[in-house]
C-alpha cells in the first residue's frame, strides 16, 4: 500500500498529464485522394504539369489554459475549396508537420498546452494542367 | 510545522514544472505503396477513383513516433521521421496494395510534466503521436 504522500503526488502528477490537448487529423469524409506517398501508379508519368504551383495548408490545431481555448481546424474546409471546379481532383502533400507543448506557469498552478498538425499540400488533377497557370 | 512547510515546498516544486514539447516533421519518402489520408483512393488508367467495392480492407497500419527536444522545448533535434518503412513492412505482411484513410494524432507526452528534472534544461521533452491507417487490397489490381 502507498503511502499518502505518495498517492497525493500520483494523483496531481496524473491529473495534471491528463490535462494535455491532443490533436488527431483524419479525412474519412473527404472523397478525393489525398496522397501523402510519393509513389504513385506507372501510368502516372506527368504529374509535374498538372500539380498547381500554388502551396495551400491544411491545418488543425489547439491551445488551452485556464482562461482560454483556442482552436483552428480547417480540415474540412480546405480540400473542398481547393478542389472545388476541378476535374478528378487529387491533393499531394509535401510535408506534414507537428508540434505540442504543455506548460506549466511558475507557481500558478495553472497550464498551457498546444498541438498542432499542419499539411503542406499542392492541389493536382488527372486531367487538367494545373502548373502552367 | 516543519512536516507542513516540507510539503508546502514540494508542491510548490510540483506545480512549478516547467514542461516542454517539440515539433517536427513526418515523411513517406520510403513507402513503396501508394498512401492516402482520405476515404479516396487512387485513380486508374482510365481516370475512374476506386469505389470500396472495388478494394478490401485486409489490415489496420498502426506507428507511434516522437519528436525530441530540449531546454523545455526551445531546441528541438531535427525531428524528420520516415513512416514509409513501417508502412512498406506492414503493408508486405498482409500482401496489402495500398494504405488509405490514414490518421495522424500527435500530444505532448507525460515525461514533459516530471516534477523538478523537467526543470533541468538537458531533460528531454517530448512531442508524441501515432498515425494509423487501413491497408488495402484490390480485388482487380489497377492498370499500368
Amino acid at each position: 500500500m502507498l503511502k499518502v504522500k505518495t498517492q497525493i503526488f500520483l494523483f496531481l502528477y496524473f491529473s495534471m498529464s491528463a490535462c494535455m490537448t491532443t490533436t488527431k487529423i483524419d479525412f474519412k469524409n473527404f472523397k478525393h485522394p489525398i496522397i501523402v506517398s510519393k509513389k504513385r501508379y506507372p501510368h502516372d508519368k506527368e504529374e509535374e504539369t498538372r500539380l498547381s504551383e500554388k502551396t495551400f495548408v491544411i491545418k488543425k490545431s489547439e491551445q488551452k489554459d485556464r482562461y482560454m481555448n483556442q482552436w483552428e481546424d480547417n480540415t474540412e474546409t480546405a480540400p473542398k475549396i481547393a478542389t472545388r471546379g476541378i476535374k478528378k481532383p487529387y491533393i499531394r502533400v509535401n510535408t506534414i508537420h507537428f508540434e505540442a507543448h504543455s506548460y506549466s506557469n511558475f507557481m500558478g498552478g495553472s497550464s498551457n498546452r498546444s498541438s498542432h498538425i499542419t499539411l503542406d499540400s499542392k492541389l493536382g488533377s488527372m486531367t487538367e494542367t494545373l502548373g502552367q497557370e | 510545522m516543519k512536516k507542513n512547510f516540507l510539503a508546502l515546498i514540494c508542491f510548490s516544486f510540483f506545480i512549478s514544472c516547467v514542461g516542454g514539447g517539440a515539433k517536427g516533421e513526418l515523411y513517406f519518402e520510403e513507402a513503396i505503396y501508394p498512401i492516402s489520408a482520405s476515404a479516396g483512393t487512387f485513380y486508374d488508367k482510365d481516370g475512374k477513383l476506386a469505389e470500396s467495392q472495388d478494394y478490401e480492407v485486409v489490415g489496420k497500419f498502426r506507428k507511434s513516433f516522437s519528436g525530441i527536444a530540449f531546454m523545455w522545448g526551445l531546441a528541438n533535434l531535427k525531428n524528420h521521421i520516415e513512416v514509409g518503412k513501417h508502412i512498406n513492412d506492414q503493408v508486405a505482411k498482409v500482401g496489402g496494395d495500398a494504405v488509405h484513410n490514414l490518421e495522424i494524432s500527435i500530444s505532448s507526452n507525460l515525461i514533459n510534466w516530471t516534477p523538478v528534472l523537467s526543470l533541468l534544461p538537458f531533460w528531454p521533452t517530448l512531442a508524441s503521436g501515432l498515425v494509423t491507417g487501413d491497408i488495402i487490397r484490390y480485388k482487380k489490381k489497377p492498370e499500368a
